[in-house]
C-alpha cells in the first residue's frame, strides 16, 4: 500500500524516465515519438545535468535507435530505448536482431495505434505487430507499475539465463500522461539491486563473433534454443522478482482480483483499472479479474489455472489480427485451454482500439452482456466490440 | 469518495499544471490522486481541459471524465450550456469573470473571481492558473490552501505565491435570483 507521505505525483513517462536513470544504464539512444517522446527528453535532462552519466544518443530514425542500442549492449553496456507505434514498427527488423543477437536491453513501449488512418492515441496494436520477435513483453497497469517493472526488467534481461530483450508496455495517454501517486526506492537500494554480470560481449582481446552466417545446417537450431531460453524466462522471472525489495511493487506473471467471480475477465494495461473499480465499486461481484502482466513469455499454466472452474471467460484485446479466428490475447488465452483440455465458453472482446477508452457505462454495457451469454451457458465462442458504433456486427 | 474535477482554459494558461499542482496538494495532504489532461494535439489559445480524481483509496479508475463535481472555468467565455450539464447536482463552479456570472442552475453552487485582474496587480500576467487554483481552493475545502501555496511557492516563487492566496480571498459566491 502507498505510503502518501513519501509517494510523488509522476506520468507512466515520468516514472519510466526515474527508473531507468535509477538503473544506472550507460547508454540510451532514441528518436522521439508521441506519447513516448517525454521518457527520452527526461533521460537526455538526467543525462545533460550530470544525474545519470550515460551516452545519449540522438539518432535520425527508430531503426538506428535500436541498431545502436544493439551495438552498446554487444560491447557491454546496460542500453536503453523507448518507443512507440510507427517507431517500433520500424525497428521491427532490428527487433529479431536484438534478441536473436541475446542483447539484454530494456524498451519502454508506450503503446500507440498504428497508421493508417492516422492516430496517435493508445492501444495495443503496436507491439502485437512485433509478438513473434522474440522479447519478453511486460504489460503495467499504472505509472507505479511502469517504475516497478523497468527496475525489474534490467535484472531479468541481464540474467546470466536470459539474455534477453525486454518490452514494457504501458498504455499511450490513459498511463504515460496520467499524473498518479508514486513510490520510489532509494538509489543505492535499485543499484543493488541491479548488479552488473559479466557476459559475452565485444573484447577487443578476447575476440569473439556475434551475427555469424547460420545456413541451413544451424539456423534452424539457434530458432529454437531461442524460443527455449525464452520460454524458460518465465521462471526466472519468479526469481528476480522475488528478490526485488519492494514486495508489493513484485512482478508477478498475472494478478487475480475478486477470485470468487463466477465470470473471467482476462485483460492487460491500463483499462484494467476501471474494470477492478465497477467490479469493487459497482457490484459486480460475479466477475473476476486477471491482470496479464507477462504476454511474453505467455503463461499458459498460470491463466488455465486461474479460468478453468469459471462460467465464463472473457477475453479483452486491445488489438485486432484482421482475418485470424481470433485476435491476439484471446488465440494465446484460446489455445492454453485447448492444451489443458480444458474447455470453457469463450467471449472475445474487443476494445479501445485508437485511444477510445471504455467508458464506465461501455463497461457495465459489457458486464451485462457478458452475464446473458454465460447464463446462457453452452461451451461456444461469442465475440464482442466493446463501444463500436458501426453497424454490420 | 471519489471526487472528479474539470479545469476548462486555453492552451497557454497552464490548464494542464493546474490539474497537476491540485493533485499533488491533494497528494500532500494524504488523499489519493490523478491527474491528466484531455489527450490530443493541442494549440496555443485553443480550450484546453484537463482532469483531476482525488480519492480516500487509491484510484484505479482510468475511463474518461464525463460528468465532475467542480468545474473550474478559466473564462467566461468558455461556460457552455453542455458543460454546465455535466456538473453534479450538489457541486460547485468556479469562473474567472469580471462580474457576477449568470445563475444557470440552482442546484450547484456558483463562484467567480477576477482572476485577469488579480495577475495584473501582481504583474503576473501568465498566471491566470494559479489564481484560479486560489479561488478553487478556498471554496471547495477539499484540499488545503497552504498546500497549493506551498507547492506554488516551491516551484514558482513567492510573487506566484500571492496570486494564489489574493484569488483566495478575492472569490465571490453568486446569490441566488429572488
Amino acid at each position: 500500500m502507498y505510503n502518501l507521505k513519501t509517494a510523488r505525483l509522476m506520468t507512466g513517462n515520468d516514472a519510466a524516465a526515474y527508473a531507468v536513470k535509477q538503473s544506472d544504464v550507460d547508454f540510451i539512444s532514441a528518436y522521439p515519438i508521441t506519447p513516448q517522446t517525454i521518457i527520452v527528453e527526461r533521460l537526455s535532462e538526467y543525462v545533460a545535468s550530470g544525474e545519470l552519466h550515460a551516452e545519449f544518443v540522438a539518432t535520425e530514425s527508430e531503426h538506428s535507435a535500436l541498431s545502436a542500442c544493439v551495438g552498446a549492449s554487444l560491447a557491454g553496456a546496460r542500453a536503453f530505448t523507448s518507443t512507440s507505434s510507427q517507431g517500433l514498427a520500424l525497428m521491427h527488423e532490428i527487433l529479431y536482431v536484438a534478441s536473436g543477437l541475446r542483447c539484454p536491453i530494456v524498451m519502454a513501449i508506450v503503446n500507440r495505434a498504428l497508421s493508417a488512418p492516422l492516430n496517435i492515441h493508445g492501444d495495443h496494436s503496436d507491439v502485437m505487430g512485433s509478438r513473434d520477435a522474440g522479447w519478453i513483453q511486460i504489460f503495467a497497469e499504472n505509472p507505479q507499475e511502469v517504475y516497478h517493472y523497468l527496475i525489474q526488467s534490467f535484472r531479468l534481461a541481464e540474467h546470466p539465463d536470459v539474455l534477453l530483450p525486454v518490452g514494457v508496455n504501458l498504455d499511450g495517454f490513459t498511463v504515460s500522461h496520467s499524473s498518479e501517486p508514486v513510490e520510489v526506492l532509494e538509489d543505492s537500494v535499485v543499484k543493488e539491486y541491479l548488479p552488473r554480470n559479466e557476459r559475452p560481449r565485444l573484447d577487443y582481446y578476447s575476440p569473439a563473433t556475434f551475427g555469424a552466417f547460420a545456413l541451413p545446417t544451424h539456423y534452424f537450431e539457434f530458432k529454437v534454443e531461442q524460443d527455449k531460453t525464452l520460454r524458460k524466462a518465465g521462471e526466472v522471472l519468479d526469481e528476480v522478482a522475488a528478490h526485488y525489495p519492494s514486495p508489493e511493487g513484485r512482478l508477478r506473471k498475472i494478478d487475480k482480483f475478486n477470485e470468487d467471480g463466477r465470470i473471467a475477465v482476462i485483460i492487460m494495461g491500463g483499462t484494467t483499472g476501471t474494470l477492478r473499480y465497477a467490479i469493487k465499486s459497482l457490484r459486480f461481484r460475479d466477475f473476476s479479474l486477471i491482470s496479464l502482466k507477462l504476454f511474453s513469455p505467455f503463461p499458459s499454466r498460470e491463466l488455465v489455472e486461474a479460468v478453468s472452474d469459471a462460467d465464463a471467460v472473457v477475453v479483452m484485446d486491445r488489438s485486432m489480427s484482421p482475418g485470424a479466428p481470433l485476435h491476439p490475447l484471446a488465440s494465446n488465452v484460446a489455445t492454453s485451454l485447448y492444451e489443458a483440455g480444458v474447455s470453457v465458453n469463450l467471449i472475445s472482446v474487443v476494445y479501445g482500439l485508437g485511444g477510445r477508452e471504455p467508458t464506465i457505462k461501455m463497461v457495465l454495457e459489457m458486464f451485462e452482456k457478458v452475464r446473458e451469454i454465460a447464463r446462457g451457458g453452452g461451451k461456444r465462442l461469442s465475440r464482442l466490440f466493446l463501444g463500436y458504433q458501426g453497424d454490420g456486427l | 469518495m471519489l471526487f472528479e474535477l474539470l479545469m476548462l482554459g486555453r492552451g497557454g494558461q497552464g490548464v494542464v499544471t493546474a490539474g497537476r499542482i491540485f493533485a499533488e496538494a491533494a497528494l500532500k495532504s494524504g488523499l489519493f490522486s490523478q491527474s491528466f489532461p484531455e489527450f490530443g494535439p493541442e494549440r496555443s489559445g485553443a480550450p484546453v481541459r484537463s482532469y483531476v480524481r482525488i480519492s480516500d483509496e487509491p484510484v484505479m479508475l482510468r475511463a474518461p471524465i464525463e460528468n465532475f463535481d467542480v468545474a473550474v472555468v478559466f473564462e467566461r467565455k468558455l461556460l457552455d450550456h453542455r458543460l454546465v450539464e455535466m456538473i453534479r447536482s450538489g457541486g460547485l463552479i468556479v469562473v474567472g469573470s469580471e462580474t457576477p456570472v449568470e445563475f444557470a442552475r440552482s442546484d450547484i453552487k456558483w463562484f467567480y473571481v477576477d482572476a485577469r485582474k488579480i495577475v495584473e496587480e501582481l504583474n503576473r500576467p501568465r498566471s491566470i492558473n494559479l489564481a484560479m487554483l486560489g479561488a478553487l481552493c478556498s471554496v471547495l475545502h477539499l484540499v488545503p490552501l497552504n498546500n497549493v501555496e506551498e507547492i506554488v511557492r516551491r516551484r514558482f516563487g513567492e510573487g506566484n505565491a500571492e496570486v494564489v492566496r489574493r484569488a483566495a480571498s478575492r472569490v465571490v459566491e453568486v446569490e441566488a435570483a429572488a
